[in-house]
């Protein structure tokens, strides 16, 4: 079968629950916008092949579920990710304040050099926002990434925010940076032959993290 | 969403909405072109054939009363409750849930809940309303009080309101579903370790029963807590059509979680063939998600009869249960 693209890019979505991360999603790859969605079990994702500088490419978008007892069962899939959008709510301040809980979970989690890209959703509702424009461009130069706020109800930015991030990945990829991303290992899950071990190790890992980042809230 | 959707409605294909509330999701009059074309005339199909069954194991419920002959009890189940005793058998073993404990819930639980409560089956036009959200939300904030360790997990919004929706009294809708909620608790917890010990038992099952499976994760590098962690979390709710559900829960409440596993393999074991030509995790995850709506899915009588011919039993389960859990 033919390739149809030439470059295939993984990228994740993550963000407290209910700050519209399956509504970007929607958005991006289906053009609808759905008052109704329901909350995300476990893991989905979308696909979409966008045309980019004259390469076609096709992303691989990975929706996660908020709630933060699932991180144990999705950080183990963080590592091929290529790009991390995190999407807080601007009327809500405690999915922005999380941000930082969620950039030490993919510090933690995902590859060194993935793209970042933090995302202030629902600007539609300007007359609820709690979170300043400006705060959360402090917050994504503090962390040094870009920083895009976006309405999926809209079809306010949400373009433009996957593009930037491709653009910015194809970038780093064309100057020969960051030939490792995507690739990046294992899931470190099925490496020995009674794959308990290596399960066990993972989750212990992952208990600690949890606790760490319980405590910071 | 719309895929959802359409797993939702189990009412004759003329009705606008079912018998719990949900509606129908395309038009009685479909073109061609239109999303649901094939969703529905597969739901038709099935629905023609579905109907006679139902029909017939309501009259031999009605004229048998298998309620006092346990093994006759037992294939009554398994050939599905009609609606119209389902209420009484899915309570029938169900005690009063007891003492509140002292234990207070904390703020943050409540809010989780609250988030989630417009987000529950809003194709329901029983759920629309502020005052049965309320309800639902009740019904999970006393399961967090009485189960502190769960708090409130995700998915646990559906089964909860599935459950009132199909009893409709909020009372014995909690004391039912912490009856079937506690001995499940370390699905739910932080750190879901009962969820991923049962996947390494489904993964040790699969490996004596389609092998084929467990060498396609390994060579994707998936694991079934990422792929299969939602089938159980949910009891299949959100993932298979509502008639499946409701025919696996009547065999799930009255002879344990078994059921999922039987229910599980089964469905991989049809799928096996293109689970094993799958060559990405991308691939494998959209043949997992392809499985819900598919035909094999929808023919709920066929299914549960095929589950039972997996030939793996409770006490298999828990033994392997007892030796992964020093692991998790």
């Amino acid at each position: 079968m033919a390739r149809t693209y030439d470059y295939l890019f993984k990228l994740l979505l993550i963000g407290d629950s209910g700050v519209g991360k399956t509504c970007v999603l929607f958005r991006f790859s289906d053009d609808s916008f759905n008052n109704s969605f329901i909350s995300t079990i476990g893991i989905d994702f979308k696909i979409r092949t966008i045309d980019l500088d004259g390469k076609k490419i096709k992303l691989q978008i990975w929706d996660t579920a908020g709630q933060e007892r699932f991180r144990t069962i999705t950080t183990a899939y963080y590592r091929g990710a290529m790009g991390i959008m995190l999407v807080y709510d601007i009327t809500n301040e405690k999915s922005f304040e999380n941000i930082k809980n969620w950039i030490r979970n993919i510090e933690e989690h995902a590859s060194q050099d993935v793209e970042r890209m933090i995302i202030g959703n629902k600007c539609d509702m300007e007359d609820r926002r709690v979170v300043s424009r400006d705060r959360g461009q402090q917050l994504s130069i503090e962390y040094g990434t870009k920083f895009m706020e976006t309405s999926a109800k809209l079809n306010h930015n949400i373009e433009e925010a996957f593009y930037t991030l491709a653009r910015d990945i194809k970038g780093k990829m064309e100057r020969g940076q960051g030939q490792t991303v995507g690739v990046g290992g294992t899931t470190g899950r099925y490496q020995q032959d009674s794959t308990i071990a290596a399960q066990g190790n993972n989750l212990c890992k992952n208990r600690h993290t949890f606790h760490c980042d319980f405590i910071a809230f | 969403m719309n895929e959802q959707c359409a797993l939702h409605f189990t009412g004759p294909p003329g009705s606008e909405v079912d018998d719990l509330g949900f509606r129908r999701p395309w038009d009685v009059k479909l073109d061609e072109n239109s999303t649901y074309f094939k969703a529905a005339n597969a739901y038709s199909e099935f629905w023609t054939q579905y109907l006679p069954t139902l029909v017939r194991r309501r009259k031999r419920w009605e004229k048998v009363d298998p309620r006092t002959h346990p093994l006759l009890m037992q294939r009554f189940i398994h050939k599905g409750v009609p609606s119209t005793f389902r209420k009484e058998i899915w309570l029938r073993n169900c005690p009063p849930r007891g003492e509140i404990p002292s234990t207070s819930v904390p703020n943050l639980v409540a809010e989780e809940i609250r988030l989630d409560l417009p987000r529950t089956f809003p194709d329901n036009i029983r759920l629309r309303n502020t005052k049965a959200q309320n309800t639902v939300g009740r019904i999970l904030y006393e399961l967090a009080r009485f189960v502190p360790s769960i708090g409130y997990c995700q998915g646990l919004n559906f089964i909860a309101a599935l459950l009132w929706l199909l009893l409709e009294n909020e009372e014995r809708t909690k004391d039912l579903l912490i009856f079937l909620i506690k001995p499940r608790s370390s699905w739910y917890g932080m750190d879901m370790s009962g969820l991923r010990r049962d996947m390494r038992v489904l993964y040790e099952l699969l490996r004596q029963e389609v092998p084929v499976i467990c060498s396609t994760l390994v060579r994707l590098d998936v694991g079934l807590d990422l792929l299969l962690g939602k089938w159980f979390l949910c009891w299949f709710l959100e993932v298979l059509p509502m008639e499946t559900v409701l025919r696996i829960w009547d065999c799930f409440i009255y002879e344990g979680d078994v059921w999922f596993f039987r229910v599980a393999i089964r469905l991989l074991r049809i799928n096996s063939i293109k689970i094993a030509a799958c060559k990405t995790m991308d691939q494998l995850l959209t043949t997992i998600q392809s499985i819900g709506p598919s035909k094999p899915s929808l023919k709920c009588h066929l299914l549960i009869q095929n589950a039972m011919s997996e030939k793996i039993t409770q006490d298999q389960v828990d033994a392997l249960r007892d030796r992964f859990s020093k692991e998790f």
